[in-house]
């Protein structure tokens, strides 16, 4: 099974995976990179006004495979 | 009598609450125990088995689960050395869930009848073991406060700071140093994380410089600030001296 490699956003804040996981196929890589986007989101949004969080996938030769982001943003619309 | 492979468990037995007396431990180191070496990876029981005999854990790591019909795995709890994981089943014939192991284990067998007889011959021995189950009981209610109520980043560390002290607790750590085994797929199962998530918030207890975690092998540089910065209250654990036991 191919090793995939998912390095995290949070606004400017990036960290790379280093140890990767095993997975079936590229389809089964997004679903885990969606399934991570939600959780980061889950811990980072509440609070705050404006956030991007993505996750990207890399294989083990460091091919940039598959990027899932989440763009969010309060408007507060009255004073 | 000394290098009984059951020194594990009076050990385990005595860390909670007062010493064995003599009697007691000598009941205990004389029961008839099959020893058994087991794979990593491997069930030992299976949601459905009936089983007739009990285990400890004289060497490894080991996990409690359930398996969900969309392939899902939740863990419930890791199990050490000194643990008996399915002594329930000395009262419930039918298991609910699994038990298998994370690495090779050495587990020690004792039928149920064997088990009966000690409690009836030693009652402090069946009180003790009565205690372990609502020990069991009270880390649920952690974990399930865990789960429902960390954040991933004081999950985890919280996950990491309870293996240690139980670890400690039965002398398996060397300073704030020991085995930790677990995989972030295991521990992804554990915390009811994604594996992204898991490996992002590990990478972040790492560079905050709250663990030190290399080939299964954990270090705790400073445990007043891994366990102020995870929520980590081990009273819950219910160990004999609790703050004794804290470094």
């Amino acid at each position: 099974m191919p090793h995939y490699f998912f390095d995290t956003r949070d606004g400017a804040d990036f960290i790379r995976d280093e140890e990767g996981i095993e997975l079936r196929g590229i389809e089964a890589a997004r679903d885990e990179a969606t399934r991570g986007l939600t959780d980061l989101a889950k811990d980072a949004l509440p609070g705050a006004l404006r956030r991007e969080l993505a996750v990207e996938v890399r294989d083990g030769a460091n091919h940039a495979l598959l990027r899932a982001a989440l763009w969010f943003e309060v408007a507060v619309l009255v004073a | 009598m000394l290098e009984s492979p059951l020194n594990r468990l009076v050990r385990r037995l005595e860390v909670d609450s007062s010493p064995l007396s003599q009697a007691e431990k000598d009941a205990l180191l004389r029961l008839p125990v099959t020893i058994r070496e087991i794979d990593a990876d491997q069930d030992i029981l299976r949601e459905g088995d009936r089983p007739s005999q009990c285990y400890v854990i004289l060497e490894g790591f080991q996990c409690r689960y359930k398996m969900l019909r969309d392939g899902e795995r939740q863990i419930m709890s890791f199990h050490i050395a000194g643990d008996i994981p399915d002594l329930q089943s000395l009262f419930l014939q039918v298991m609910d869930h699994s038990l298998g192991t994370i690495t090779p284990n050495r587990v020690g067998f004792i039928s149920h009848d064997t088990l009966r007889e000690l409690i009836r011959a030693q009652p402090g021995i069946g009180e003790r073991l009565w205690r372990e189950t609502l020990i069991d009981a009270a880390v649920f209610r952690e974990w399930i406060t865990n789960v429902g109520s960390r954040d991933a980043y004081t999950r985890i560390g919280h996950l990491i700071c309870e293996f240690f002290v139980r670890l400690r607790s039965v002398g398996l750590a060397k300073g704030t140093t020991f085995n930790f085994p677990i995989t972030q797929t295991e521990i992804a199962d554990a915390t009811g994380l994604s594996m992204v998530h898991v490996n992002r918030s590990v990478q972040q207890l790492r560079a905050d410089g709250l663990i030190h975690l290399e080939r299964g092998v954990c270090t705790i540089p400073d445990f007043a600030r891994l366990k102020d910065a995870s929520m980590f209250e081990p009273g819950y654990l219910h160990l004999q001296d609790s703050e004794a036991l804290m470094v």
